[in-house]
């Protein structure tokens, strides 16, 4: 990373999303993060608004590689290319960056972190919290602080550094851990006193979790996905609440 | 402590939601634990927490879509079961499979509210440019962060709300009710099923019977060994 422009870049990109709004996305925040490298240019003050104001076009990323976009945006404009060039550059990695980031972040690491997590949580163990965000935020920063380096230090040449598709790599390993600790989570629930269906039966209160899981997965993998599930069942439990308070002596 | 400051704080948790860095510190496992230390009682923030996280096991905000905010509801349910206390009648699953009946309609309603604030956030941009075209360079770099009121008070109220309703209603009624609290307790131990099971349709893998199996197997063998 290239000492305190770097760090400035990484610092601000936690607030890529401070004012994410339906107009420009995250234009506010790319202005933000930028805007470090747009005041050190030495340009007049109406050149910099200029600049400024270039910098509040639509932008939208995974947040945690906004600051990739912006380093290379920075270092691209220092090594003089065209606006238009520019502008080419940054639309073609939001995009990009954004999908990938949802995948990796969103859809299977931030699942992960907290399954690795709740058995320690259900077993009562209050450093839990501090497990899943160990697990979370050190890739999270890794990444963070690999990608501004990375934009400053290559420019476009972080094109071809992304086409070898590092985090996609580590999606199979994570999605396969994620569904052993499921399981790890279905069984374990069975045989707790707290949160068994049928706790104290050995292997028949394993069953009975196992069974309860499976028909709840089919029902969700056919389309009642879980708020209503959670509305279907919460309505039950309320109805059968009813007939035993009416029904009690 | 009291409703509003929790309020307080379930605001400014909420805010690492969107607004600010996203480590985490929103979801209910670590929000809930937080909540339970400013209460003076971990141990009760730390089950809530754990028993709403796996309500928030899914809904991914992919792109610019707005899924329900279940952490925020999930923070607003722990902080609600740290309010109530121990009602006569109902223990701790049979209240949180009552509070987890209650969480899909905030979730929503925190939805709504989070489209609002980023509809309203765009008076930042018209005000970030009008300071940039006056030359008041260092002000149109605060006002780039302005959205952060907003969602901090979007967060907050919603909190504020549920909890001084949850105060002014002061559990009346539930020691009247405790019949009901087997059969909110047995949709609580669904709960942690249902979480797990929108997971897996959602991830689900090539070969991942095998790897639910091995996991299955694992907490068996893990069990028999402490017994």
């Amino acid at each position: 990373m290239r000492g305190t422009l770097g760090l400035r870049i990484l610092l601000r990109s936690l607030l890529v999303q401070a004012s994410w709004n339906f107009e420009g996305l995250q234009n506010l925040g790319f202005f933000f993060m930028t805007w470090p490298a747009l005041a050190r240019r030495h340009l007049t003050a109406p050149d910099l608004a200029r600049a400024g104001l270039r910098h509040l076009r639509n932008f939208n990323t995974h947040p945690y590689l906004a600051g990739l976009v912006a380093a290379t945006v920075i270092r691209s404009e220092e090594s003089g290319g065209s606006d238009e060039a520019v502008e080419g550059l940054k639309r073609s990695l939001m995009c990009a960056l954004g999908a990938v980031g949802d995948e990796f972040f969103w859809a299977t690491l931030r699942p992960f972190a907290a399954v690795v997590a709740l058995p320690a949580a259900l077993a009562g163990a209050v450093w839990a919290p501090l497990l899943m965000l160990a697990v979370y935020n050190v890739p999270h920063f890794s990444v963070r602080m690999w990608s501004v380096g990375a934009g400053l230090g290559e420019g476009r040449a972080i094109v071809e550094l992304l086409q070898r598709q590092p985090l996609s790599r580590a999606l199979p390993a994570l999605g396969a851990a994620t569904a052993v600790l499921t399981g790890y989570l279905v069984g374990a629930s069975a045989f707790d006193r707290s949160w068994g269906l049928l706790p104290g039966h050995g292997l028949v209160s394993v069953g009975v979790a196992v069974s309860v899981f499976l028909l709840l997965l089919g029902v969700q993998s056919r389309g009642l996905g879980q708020g209503r599930l959670l509305s279907c069942l919460s309505a039950l439990a309320a109805l059968a609440g009813v007939v035993r308070v009416v029904n009690a002596p | 402590m009291n409703a509003t400051g929790t309020a307080l704080i379930v605001g400014a948790l909420g805010l690492d939601q969107t607004a600010v860095a996203q480590v985490l510190i929103s979801q209910p496992l670590v929000g809930g634990v937080i909540l339970g230390w400013s209460a003076g009682d971990p141990g009760s923030g730390l089950l809530a927490g754990a028993f709403f996280q796996f309500l928030c096991l899914t809904d991914l905000p992919v792109g610019a879509s707005i899924p329900p905010d279940t952490a925020l509801a999930g923070l607003i349910g722990v902080a609600t079961f740290l309010s109530l206390g121990h009602p006569a009648g109902w223990g701790d699953q049979a209240l949180l499979g009552l509070l987890a009946a209650g969480f899909l309609p905030v979730a929503i309603i925190a939805r709504v509210f989070d489209v609002r604030v980023r509809r309203a956030n765009r008076i930042w941009v018209h005000i970030t440019e009008k300071l940039l075209e006056r030359g008041r360079l260092r002000l149109a770099q605060t006002a780039a962060n302005g959205g952060l009121l907003f969602f901090f008070l979007r967060a907050f109220i919603i909190a504020l709300v549920v909890l001084n309703a949850v105060a002014l209603w002061d559990g009346a009624g539930l020691s009247q009710a405790a019949g009901a609290a087997p059969a909110f307790a047995l949709f609580a131990r669904c709960v942690p099923l249902i979480g797990l099971a929108a997971l897996l349709s959602q991830r689900r893998q090539a070969g991942w019977p095998l790897s639910l199996a091995a996991g299955i197997a694992a907490a068996i063998l893990f069990s028999r060994s402490m017994a």
